[in-house]
């Protein structure tokens, strides 16, 4: 085959046959770069993907076809370019990146490790595997028309997680529950009542009015005795009964779910009367009052008609209840964007809401993509992002790392007439709390309040992205705080708060993630006057970052904030996938991964690069995204 | 019928999401031709059979040879000797079994305006100068929209005439509206963005007319903006005019090639290192992720040519893979 007339020199050719390369992702951008690597050369190719072939991704994966749907995305794609290539050596695994068996020593046997993600979670991961391993990594993301596609090289480069991640959009509870102003708030609050009648309980996605919104302070709503049964049920204190015992008592009937979701509440909400000096009043219906005379065919392209909605909300609570009595006792619903009846519900309810509180209707196809957080994807941006990777793994053979770039795919053109934007690659960013050679953190929060469960769940694994911390505090006896080997069971002081053990202003930590190689010591300054809803807060002060802790450090004067994380606030984190959601990211890990298939999350919008013919950019045409 | 079945809708929710229905239909419509189909044109292939056109042909002469298994995507290695429209039939019908696929073994020579009329848009790859020419005016002619493009090495082009071409584009305008609450004494303002669909013309000049552009003309800025590759495509076609073939990676193709750069730039008045002097080094076969790139490119022209939706690259695009810039240049005699 040397014969064979190319533009790669014999001994890069050589090189690139020999190349052992490991692709994360076998979905929109996978499957184009699977193929793109056997044509150019490389035989020796592990690709790992946990998902399974759905029919929304046939329009742009091609590797696979209709007959595929529901097998793995990895093996299927392993044969399909099998075809294109039958002495490539392929070893696909139908299995979680997260999984512990990838850990640093599985990374290490790689030259070249290349992303096709979907989220953020899974990045980050890869990311600290391949800095621990010391291997190099190409990232990408694609999202409509735009595409993203950069080289991490421990060390020399910045890391994936040397720019802060994107505010996660999040809206205050009681703006859900009492005063939501745009669709996105009834959409989210639709969601939350599937859950709260079909799906996992979550005491955060309570649906009810909320008493205690701060908005109608001295005004506790309660006309006349208060003795009712329905205002009983809004009391936070003690619910005499929850949502979902209330709608299995009255056995999940429409017409009695509907009146006091959209009547009885409502008029709740509108005792609130603070609520509603300057807002206008939400206008509670009735049941009987949507009933249509004449039934036309529901078009899920179009906005529907209150009475449609409604019509739909029943014919969907019904479908909901023979799945969830199918699923019998204990059972319930994992909410998912492709399942009619769940989507149909969400988009009737979030539309009935809408109406009630004057707000713009959208049709169930657009009430879609704001409920999954559906990323437009097709083919042709997947195909030029995957070509670019490969060029870009091209110069990492031909040991031409100076040639390596960040690429940026735009939809149009600007007077640079750059529709491909190739940007030099920053260095790594001092202060990264994962690159950095010692990670340090330094966070504000209250420790007579906050417990270590919280600690681990809502900072070291959603914040700082760990999977399996372990804790010790750094009082010179080398105190375990949290232990990754036991089970929640076991972990008695998960309860507990941090100034139990002793932890007060001043106190260091230090969280160690075993799989990722990864440590970080953790400062603490304890606060008890956190803005509302805030647990903790990071503060960035650079005499603190590598300082002592019995250094003083006065929050007031030189701490900067640069990250909140609030609580209570609500986060959208369902992720399109249910089989992601679910097995991809172990259980209860709420992690910021919001997104669809193939996006990346690098907000360039907010870096000037250099770029290569020295025109710093920083136009709307490199916004890229995403997430 | 044009009603888009609940089947299709589920296949392409993703792109329906992204250019809507109205876009999706008027592809369900369009007919295609695809004349050379080595490995920039089964790029093209696949992006455009996978979005659902109404039909796609592909047409070539050529049987597959050991080179298109490095960057043919369509075909499989049992195909040698093969015509290769015939064997790349199967794998393009799987890619989307809505989309009709014909195969046409004859030459592009041989067929005529007529033959060129019975499509909204011809695509041309893998063809010389003068195919390129008189196919795009007999096009013109028959006001069907024109495409060509290739890759050579590391590098690659598509252009675009699309003649006088109708599209709309969408603009999202923020407006405010006041609501009175009911007892009067306070107002809200509640924002809400619309999406205005705007109908927009695009004039386009034929590849012959490009040519005649004065590139003396062009500014120091202009130039620096401007892309090697508009002279490595010319390059590369006189060499084939004068041998009826393209480079291959030689000495002596090297060496005849850096002389016809050196012709190329005088005669256009360009200074010689406009294109770098080991252009010739990567210039040979169709390297795949190149062919990815600009097939991804010219594919997504021919979905917003079909469609009439958003704004095309007027009316070049060139892609250097070792620099990895691509650039849209308009280029026409002002
Ligand atoms: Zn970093």
């Amino acid at each position: 085959s040397s014969e064979v007339n190319t533009p790669l020199s014999s001994s890069v050719l050589t090189d690139v046959n020999n190349a052992k390369l490991f692709v994360v992702g076998a979905g929109g951008i996978g499957c184009e770069l699977l193929k793109n690597l056997v044509l150019t050369g490389f035989r020796n190719i592990e690709v790992i993907d946990l998902d399974t072939i759905d029919v929304s991704n046939l329009n742009r994966q091609f590797l696979f076809q209709k007959k595929h749907v529901g097998k793995s995305k990895a093996m299927v794609a392993k044969e399909s370019v099998l075809r294109l290539c039958p002495k490539a050596n392929i070893n696909a695994r139908h299995d979680s990146i997260f999984n512990p068996q990838y850990n640093m020593q599985f990374f290490k046997q790689f030259d070249l490790v290349l992303n096709a993600l979907d989220n953020r979670a899974a990045r980050n991961h890869v990311n600290r595997m391949c800095l621990a391993a010391d291997v190099p990594l190409i990232e990408s993301g694609s999202a409509g028309y735009l595409g993203q596609v950069t080289v991490i090289k421990k060390s020399v480069t910045e890391c994936y997680e040397c720019q802060p991640a994107p505010r996660q959009k999040s809206f205050p509870g009681c703006t859900i529950r009492n005063t939501p102003s745009e669709l996105i708030h009834c959409i989210v609050w639709a969601k939350y009542l599937f859950n709260q009648l079909f799906g996992e309980e979550d005491a955060d996605q309570d649906v009810s009015p909320d008493t205690a919104d701060p908005e109608a302070a001295n005004n506790p709503g309660e006309k006349g005795d208060g003795s009712s049964e329905e205002n009983n049920s809004h009391d936070l204190d003690k619910p005499r009964i929850s949502t979902r015992e209330w709608a299995r008592e009255c056995d999940y009937d429409a017409e009695k779910i509907f009146n006091k979701l959209f009547h009885t509440d409502i008029n709740y909400l509108l005792s609130m009367d603070k609520l509603w000096q300057k807002r206008t009043p939400p206008k509670p219906v009735l049941w009987a009052e949507c009933q249509e005379i004449q039934e036309r065919q529901l078009d899920h392209q179009t906005v529907m008609t209150l009475q449609e909605n409604a019509r739909l909300f029943s014919e969907s609570i019904n479908a909901l209840k023979d799945e969830f009595k199918k699923q019998g006792d204990g059972g319930m619903l994992v909410w998912d964007k492709d399942e009619d009846p769940a989507m149909n519900f969400t988009s009737s309810v979030a539309n009935i809401r809408a109406h009630i509180f004057h707000i713009e209707e959208k049709s169930c196809f657009e009430v879609k993509s704001m409920a999954g957080n559906i990323i437009p994807a097709i083919a042709s941006t997947n195909a030029i992002v995957a070509g670019l990777i490969v060029l870009q793994a091209l110069c990492l053979i031909r040991k031409r790392f100076a040639d390596c770039r960040t690429v940026y795919v735009c939809e149009a053109v600007n007077d640079t007439k750059k529709l491909l934007k190739p940007c030099t690659l920053d260095p790594p960013k001092r202060g990264c709390y994962v690159c950095a050679e010692k990670p340090e953190i330094t966070l504000k929060l209250n420790t007579k309040t906050l417990t270590c469960e919280q600690f681990r769940d809502k900072i070291l694994k959603s914040h700082l992205g760990m999977l399996a911390p372990d804790v010790e505090i750094l009082d010179g006896r080398g105190t375990i705080l949290i232990s990754s080997e036991e089970d929640e069971e076991e972990n008695q002081s998960l309860g507990q708060t941090l100034d139990s053990f002793n932890i007060t202003h001043g106190s260091r930590l230090r969280a160690d993630d075993f799989l990722q190689n990864y440590d970080i010591v953790v400062n603490i300054l304890h606060e008890e006057n956190l803005p509302d809803d805030m647990i903790f807060q990071v503060s960035e002060t650079k005499g603190t970052i590598g300082a002592s802790a019995e250094k003083e450090t006065t929050p007031e004067n030189n701490t900067e904030e640069n990250s909140v994380v609030q609580e209570d606030k609500i986060e959208i984190i369902e992720d399109a996938d249910p089989s992601a959601s679910q097995d991809e990211i172990p259980r209860k890990r709420k992690r910021s991964s919001t997104n669809d298939k193939d996006s990346v999350l690098i907000d360039s919008s907010k870096r000037s690069k250099q770029c290569d013919d020295s025109v710093i950019v920083n136009d709307d045409n490199n916004v890229v995204v995403l997430d | 019928d044009s009603e888009i079945t609940n089947e299709e809708f589920a296949q392409y929710d993703r792109q329906i999401r992204l250019w809507g229905l109205d876009a999706q239909k008027r592809l369900r419509q369009s007919k295609i031709l695809v004349a050379g189909v080595g490995g920039f044109g089964s790029e093209v292939v696949k992006n455009i059979v996978l979005s659902g056109v109404f039909s796609v042909t592909l047409l070539d002469e050529r049987k597959v040879c050991e080179e298109d298994f490095c960057s043919q995507l369509l075909i499989t290695t049992n195909h040698v000797g093969m015509n290769i429209a015939e064997a790349s039939k199967v794998r393009t019908q799987e890619l989307n079994p809505n989309v009709e696929v014909y195969v046409d073994t004859e030459s592009l020579d041989s067929k005529t305006a007529d033959y060129f009329a019975k499509f909204d848009i011809v695509c041309v790859t893998r063809c010389t100068l003068q195919q390129r020419l008189d196919i795009n005016n007999m096009c013109r002619k028959k006001n069907v929209k024109f495409f060509s493009g290739d890759v050579f090495g590391f590098y690659g082009y598509c252009f675009l005439d699309l003649g006088e071409h109708e599209y709309v584009e969408e603009v999202t305008v923020n407006k405010q509206v006041a609501i009175s609450v009911e007892d009067g004494s306070a107002e809200e303002k509640t924002k809400s963005s619309e999406t205005v669909s705007i109908k927009k013309t695009a004039t386009f000049c034929s590849y012959e007319t490009a040519l005649k552009e004065d590139w003396k003309l062009r500014n120091r800025r202009s130039l620096r903006q401007s892309s090697s590759v508009f002279y490595i495509l010319q390059i590369l076609d006189e060499f084939q005019s004068r041998h009826q073939r393209l480079p291959i990676q030689n000495s002596m193709d090297s060496l005849t090639l850096s002389l016809i750069r050196k012709e190329i730039l005088t005669k256009a008045g360009m200074k010689e290192n406009f294109v770098s002097d080991d252009f010739q080094d990567f210039c040979c076969s169709v390297l795949s992720p190149v062919a990815a790139v600009v097939g991804g490119v010219m594919a997504q022209e021919v979905i917003k040519a079909c469609s009439k939706k958003n704004k095309p690259h007027q009316n070049f695009f060139f892609f250097n893979g070792l620099n990895h810039t691509g650039i849209v240049d308009n280029i026409c005699p002002k």
